[in-house]
């Protein structure tokens, strides 16, 4: 009998309170891991948008509830444009519209039909808008599927008409998933004429990028940049927000399961108090029982973590399926997930096991033996 | 044969150094409202097989515990091969090699099988896994277990089951065998071949071996008997 097997037999011996251990913990994970996965997602498709275009960085405004909730006037562009870093400066508006309840979030960019190659749209069919037009539309090819629309197909966004004039891509999900107005027509409609909500930066080659945000953002106050999808919480407080309750939970249902791990194997601790006694007294070292209690508690709480992971998955499936957050959630299973369920599951086992693997561990032996 | 040299009977001048020496050792509980032991003087040599002996409560049990390493005594001191109870250092170790302890309740864990019983003493020793199986099924078979390597301690008899307890002490062949009534659940049948295992380990590895016993068939077949009375040596 090896020691791996003497773990997994302990285990087995009190196969129905280690199942249910295991399933507290898989709970735990399972709501850890769907947030998680939820946070993330939401992360990525909101990103997204300050990445759509072939920008360096993008710039909105600093401590914004919603980023999309960001407001640039003529001003700031101008004032970013009059940088000799800056190649290019496109400011786009950005709006969310609800088309029905198959698509509530319908992305609307308005961009200047002489941007939209600084921009990176390709236009794959049809042509590109006209500056003045005041009913004409751009699909993404994403859209355009999903919507069933072609080139020459009429549809109508919030209660306007247009005609769809071209189908584009930009390389990027969220762009080919959007649609894309003349500015100047989605800024009237919009009752927000001469405001962009985003800027994308392109810089000329050699500039030092990370010098010239950091520059922009203390010569300008009132703005902030985005570089990487890790920061998009610097212009999204209800990104910070969902991170933070994701944190909270994550640090909650970590002490719930170690509480519960540090239940099962105090009961076990108590039921063994003679066969860690004996051991002790036949040579075990006290470390070595440290090690096979804390070992049982890690094996537990690994099985729950795998559960809690398969749970999570019906978890995501089911929140995909709200309406509320249809087209919103991409779930997307990085191996971070699964690091971050497994960190959490060994973190409940290590300090759930700790304080009976020390009871265990430094037991008298003959006091144990005696023990009923 | 050189029996001489495992059987010394001459103690006026010992022609080896003890296995075990107990010099005034005292051992009280409950802050000294329970003397179990009272400056105790015991000596064992190698080879030899002592009978402990007396009624009941009289302090044999605590003292083969002192012996054993598995407490400390109140006043005096233990030597028992390489360890001393003044200086006392890898415990460990000397409970898991050096000497083998039979208790007065067996003492088995009862969901594990007689062979697992038997290896888990083993653990911590160089021994592989399958090494280790191997040792713990010859040693069944040396108690005459075998065939009941699978089966667990609920489901075999008294007897059975101290001669499990009994492999076990052997398992990692120590110089030492300390046996609180080894016998006491045996039959007739069983006892004398448990004797005879006793004395083939004796001659042919040269166990020394102390024993808590009341059968006098035992005590027969003891080098000495050394009696205890009130936690005091009264004839040795
Ligand atoms: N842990 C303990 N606490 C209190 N009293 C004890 C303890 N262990 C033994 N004793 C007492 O010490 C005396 C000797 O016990 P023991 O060595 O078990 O006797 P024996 O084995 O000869 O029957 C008894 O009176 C017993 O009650
Ligand atoms: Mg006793």
């Amino acid at each position: 009998m090896s020691f791996v097997h003497l773990i997994f037999h302990n285990i087995g011996a009190r196969r129905a309170r280690s199942f249910f251990t295991t399933v507290a913990v898989a709970f735990g994970v399972a709501v850890v891991v769907t947030l998680g996965v939820v946070t993330s997602s939401l992360r990525q498709s909101a990103a997204a948008v300050l990445q759509t275009g072939s920008a360096d960085f993008t710039v909105a405004q600093k401590g914004m509830a919603d980023v999309l909730n960001s407001t640039m006037g003529e001003r700031e562009l101008a004032e970013i444009r009059g940088y000799s870093e800056v190649a290019s400066a496109v400011g786009a508006l950005i709006t969310i519209e609800k088309l029905n309840e198959d698509n509530p979030a319908f992305i609307r960019i308005g961009l200047p039909p002489s941007e939209l190659s600084v921009f990176g749209v390709r236009v794959l069919e049809g042509h590109a808008y006209t500056a003045r037009s005041t009913n004409e539309l751009m699909l993404g090819f994403r859209a355009a599927q999903h919507l069933h629309k072609k080139v020459g197909d009429r549809m109508v966004v919030g209660d306007d008409p247009y005609t769809v004039v071209g189908i584009y891509s930009t390389g990027n999900e969220i762009g080919d998933s959007a649609s894309m107005f003349p500015l100047v027509h989605l800024q009237a409609s919009m009752r927000l004429t001469g405001n962009v909500t985003l800027t994308f930066v392109r810089v000329r080659s050699g500039t030092d990028v990370e010098a010239f945000r950091k520059r922009l953002e203390t010569e300008n106050p009132q703005l902030t940049t985005v570089r990487f999808t890790t920061e998009f919480g610097r212009v999204d407080r209800n990104l910070q927000l969902i991170s933070a309750a994701d944190r909270g939970a994550a640090f909650i249902s970590w002490i719930i399961g170690s509480v519960i791990v540090m239940n099962t194997m105090l009961l076990s601790f108590f039921e063994r108090t003679r066969e860690f006694g004996l051991l002790r007294a036949v040579g075990w070292s006290r470390f070595r029982v440290m090690v096979l209690v804390i070992s049982e508690a890690l094996i537990i709480s690994v099985g729950g973590a795998s559960m809690g992971v398969g749970l999570s998955y019906f978890g995501t499936t089911f929140l995909q399926r709200l309406p509320q957050l249809r087209g919103l959630l991409e779930p997307e299973y990085s191996a971070g997930i699964f690091w971050r369920a497994l960190y959490l599951a060994g973190g409940m086992a290590l300090c759930g096991a700790i304080y009976p693997s020390l009871r265990a561990a430094f037991l008298v032996p003959l006091k144990a033996l005696r023990r009923e | 044969m050189n029996s001489e040299a495992l059987t010394p009977t001459d103690y006026g001048e010992p022609t080896n150094v003890p296995v075990i020496e107990v010099r005034g050792v005292s051992k009280s509980f409950d802050d000294g409202r329970i003397v179990a032991l009272d400056d105790v003087d015991f000596t064992v040599y190698p080879g030899e097989l002592v009978a402990l002996a007396g009624p009941s409560g009289c302090g044999k049990s605590t003292l083969l515990h002192l012996l054993a390493a598995l407490d400390s005594p109140t006043s005096g001191r233990v030597r028992v091969l390489g360890y001393d109870s003044d200086h006392p250092h890898d415990v460990n170790g000397f409970r898991r090699c050096d000497i083998g302890l039979v208790f007065q309740l067996h003492n088995l864990l009862p969901h594990l099988t007689a062979e697992q019983n038997v290896a888990i003493a083993m653990f911590g020793t160089d021994l592989r896994v399958a090494q280790r199986r191997a040792r713990a099924r010859d040693l069944l078979a040396q108690v005459q277990l075998q065939g009941r390597e699978g089966r667990k301690p609920p489901l075999l008899s008294g007897g059975e089951r101290q001669r499990i307890a009994i492999a076990r002490a052997l398992a990692n062949g120590p110089r030492l065998l300390l046996a609180d009534e080894p016998t006491g659940s045996l039959d007739t049948a069983a006892v004398d071949h448990t004797l005879e295992l006793f004395e083939r380990l004796r001659r042919d590895k040269g166990l020394t071996m102390v024993m808590v016993t009341h059968d006098p068939r035992v005590a027969a077949r003891s080098d000495r008997i050394v009696s205890m009375r009130d936690g005091r040596v009264v004839e040795a």
